[in-house]
């Protein structure tokens, strides 16, 4: 029987599997485009230190490789434990990668807690979390030196590193080279038996100059061809293969002819030359006429190579007292006293101003975290040193930064681009984000506790005045000077302004050891009072925060 | 019905009189004071959150209490011994003067509020403790109130009046803090830290006390007419 109620019944039932069909398809159409975030989670590989080693106190590579089949925007977050636990800093870097991307990067980490494991992992712009992995450092595998080589005969350097800790050596790859020069810290001595260029991106190739530059050691120990980087580290040229070592202690078995070349000056030992030293910024290259495996751990070429062991100085924790930040207390809370009496004076006399005084009520307590927040970080503002050194073209950039919290809480900090944070002192969690442009510090602390940060940036070498040193005189050139002194051999001489924008340093003393400047030098290289007497130093006081910019002159 | 008259004319005159605006001023005056003396550092363990709650109480339950023991006396408000006089039933003004009590010390622990809120949010603690401390002044404002509203049709003379509600507020509110750690004293209550039964007695103890003040002016009115 077919009857109109029931067609009506069954046109009402297509209408409304019709409906059905459609809600299903727009419901498709809307999370198809956020399902492959879902199904397909990027990869994530993370090995820490130099192929597993690692060195205490300072940092130390971490090496993350991410792969993407989809779009990935997000966070890299690296979760660092300190303190036996007690406290965690989470470094977050900005992760963007197109369809089937691959994203390789050594970020420098501070390792103060080799007991508990490093997470790494990556986040959604959102907070989900993608994809994670733990790195367990071994106890055991942190070593007081690390010796890398590129090549494949393993050196064989003095067994003791500094500080009386194993020293051992680690075969490196040309792609595990460090992005960042901060993260070459932990390593004493790079060997370099073969270079292949090809290998090096170029923030790994300029990162290695630079760590050179500023300190670095690499010896060169067979033939380099190719790029420019091996340009820059040829200090010899050779000359043909000569006779036997007999009777060396630096080395044995049969021994390159190498010609100095440039200002290199040859190691000589019983008439033979050993090796060929050239400085190269404050670091050192040496070209061995030995391969590396012939050279005994008792030989003077790895003292002359190796670096003297000595312990950083930080500066002096300023004795600051917390603000009592009562201007924005007193504007806001005066704000609120003032709406608050208007409210009242309402309510007394119209019904619809009670309505006001509820409004005032809630906006005004929903607001006061806000203000407390305004309050809090103007009671901790961040004390901050910085030390800019400058040498054949380059620039690092060395920061301090101390704080005390007057209150517990969240404390915000705003540091300048940097390369590598790291946070120390009283405090329960930090997280740094790496910006492009800037970098930002955020740690929760409790009442009285004091912080303290410590950054390392490239340094732009726009903007900073022209320094000429001739004999007897110094002078510096440009805009943004604002008073110094030059170091150079056992005296020193204050810089007095002669014209406009020209600085002079004629009037020469005895040096004083304990000089601020000198100080502040010692600071990032404890052999400072050995660097002054080689080569000029002019320290130059900067004027935006306490501290100074270094520039280091050519050797005399 | 007469006694929500009674309110509303006693809140007009505490809020709508110039006079009620100027002591808001000066309430808000004094809380603002205290805001920003909540705001030291912490030295030694000591939080000078504790102290700034302290203050806040003082304060709020001495312009409540002022204000129903006319202390502070607004143009055109009506106290017991006008309402006494009045053909309003003693019912009606207990119940009026029980309501403009709870209404004003409300609205004036609602002003202090705020300023609870942002102390605990200066030190990281969680705002939900300000709502425990704004219930203890409430109810020990509330309790004051109670008796300075009996006070005023208990006792003819203003001066012995004053000396017994302000010496009674002090020797509570001071003296008795002095003589043991009690948890459930006002002055402990409405710390931060308080727990939550400390709270509860100090609040119900204070009810108490305003209720039966409020009981005895019921019993006392009909004697005030009888008087007159």
């Amino acid at each position: 029987m077919v009857g109109p109620a029931c067609r009506t019944r069954s046109q009402a039932e297509a209408r409304c599997s019709a409906g059905r069909a459609w809600c299903g398809l727009l419901v498709l159409l809307v999370f198809l485009p956020a399902a492959p975030s879902f199904a397909q989670a990027p990869s994530l590989q993370a090995t820490l230190g130099w192929d597993g080693w690692t060195r205490y106190g300072t940092w130390n590579p971490l090496a993350v490789e991410v792969r993407t089949e989809g779009e990935l925007s997000g966070w890299l977050v690296v979760e660092l434990p300190q303190e036996f636990g007690r406290q965690r800093v989470r470094l977050r870097y900005p992760i963007h990668l197109p369809q089937g991307g691959r994203s390789s990067r050594q970020v420098p980490v501070w390792l103060s807690d080799l007991r508990r494991p490093v997470r790494v992992s990556v986040v959604a712009g959102d907070g989900t979390e993608l994809a994670s992995q733990e790195v367990a450092p071994q106890p055991e595998a942190a070593v007081g030196g690390v010796v890398g080589y590129l090549g494949i005969h393993p050196p064989a350097p003095p067994a003791q590193g500094p500080g009386g800790g194993r020293r051992v050596v680690v075969r490196l790859r040309e792609e595990l080279l460090p992005d960042y020069v901060a993260a070459y810290a932990s390593l004493e001595l790079l060997l370099v038996e073969e270079l292949d260029e090809r290998k090096l991106n170029e923030p790994q190739r300029r990162a290695l100059q630079t760590w050179v530059l500023h300190g670095g050691r690499v010896v060169v120990t067979g033939p380099l061809r190719g790029g420019p980087l091996s340009s820059w580290l040829s200090v010899a040229r050779e000359l043909g293969t000569g006779a036997e070592a007999v009777g060396l202690r630096s080395a044995a078995g049969p021994l390159r002819e190498l010609e100095p070349a440039g200002d290199a000056r040859p190691v000589v030992e019983g008439s033979r030359t050993v090796a060929v030293g050239s400085r190269r910024g404050l670091g050192w290259v040496y070209a061995w006429a030995a391969g590396s495996q012939q050279v005994p751990p008792a030989s003077p070429l790895w003292f002359l190579a190796l670096p003297a062991s000595g312990s950083r100085e930080v500066p002096p924790e300023p004795e600051s007292r917390p603000r009592l930040p009562l201007a924005p207390a007193a504007v806001g809370l005066g704000a609120y006293a003032v709406l608050w009496v208007l409210a009242v004076a309402a309510a007394g006399r119209r019904p619809w101003g009670w309505w006001w005084v509820a409004a005032v009520v809630a906006g005004s307590a929903a607001g006061m975290p806000v203000l407390a927040d305004q309050v809090r970080q103007r009671a901790a503002p961040l004390e901050v040193r910085q030390v800019e050194v400058a040498v054949d073209g380059s620039a690092r950039l060395y920061g301090w930064g101390y704080s005390r919290a007057p209150y517990a809480g969240n404390y915000t900090y705003s540091l300048p681009q940097a390369e590598a944070v790291s946070a120390s002192g009283g405090f329960s969690e930090a997280e740094v984000t790496f910006f492009p442009d800037h970098t930002v510090v955020r740690v929760r602390q409790a009442a009285g506790e004091r912080v303290t940060l410590y950054w390392e940036a490239e340094a732009e070498m726009q903007g900073w005045p022209a320094v000429e040193v001739e004999a007897g005189t110094a002078s510096v050139r440009g805009t943004g000077v604002f008073g110094g002194v030059v170091f150079w051999g056992r005296r020193q001489a204050p810089l007095e302004q002669s014209g406009p924008e020209l600085w002079v340093a004629s009037r020469w003393s005895a040096l004083e050891p304990e000089h601020p400047a000198l100080l502040a030098f010692r600071w990032i290289r404890p052999e400072a009072a050995t660097i002054v007497e080689e080569r000029p130093v002019v320290a130059l006081r900067r004027g935006d925060v306490p501290g100074w910019r270094v520039v280091v002159g050519k050797p005399r | 019905m007469k006694a929500l008259a009674i309110l509303r004319g006693d809140l007009r005159a505490r809020l709508g009189t110039r006079k009620g605006v100027a002591v808001q001023l000066a309430v808000q005056a004094a809380v603002w004071l205290v805001g920003l003396l909540g705001t030291g550092p912490e030295r030694g363990g000591d939080s000078p959150l504790g102290v700034a709650s302290v203050g806040l109480l003082v304060v709020v339950a001495y312009v409540v209490t002022a204000s129903a023991g006319s202390e502070i006396a607004f143009p055109g408000e009506k106290n017991v011994l006008d309402l006494a006089a009045s053909p309003f039933s003693p019912r009606d003004v207990v119940w009026g003067k029980t309501a403009s009590n709870l209404a004003f010390a409300a609205l004036c622990t609602a002003g202090a509020w705020p300023v609870l809120v942002f102390l605990h949010s200066l030190r990281g603690t969680p705002w939900q403790e300000s709502v425990g401390q704004a219930v203890v002044m409430l109810a020990v404002s509330w309790g004051f109130a109670g008796v300075a509203t009996w006070l005023v049709a208990a006792v003819e003379s203003e001066v012995s009046r004053s000396v017994l509600l302000w010496g009674g507020m002090v020797v509570l509110l001071a003296g008795a803090g002095l003589v043991g750690p009690w948890p459930w004293h006002p002055a402990h209550a409405v710390q931060p830290q308080a727990p939550g039964w400390a709270r509860a007695i100090c609040s119900a103890s204070s009810v108490a006390l305003g209720a039966v003040s409020l009981w005895a002016l019921s019993r006392r009115i009909p004697r005030l007419r009888e008087a007159v």
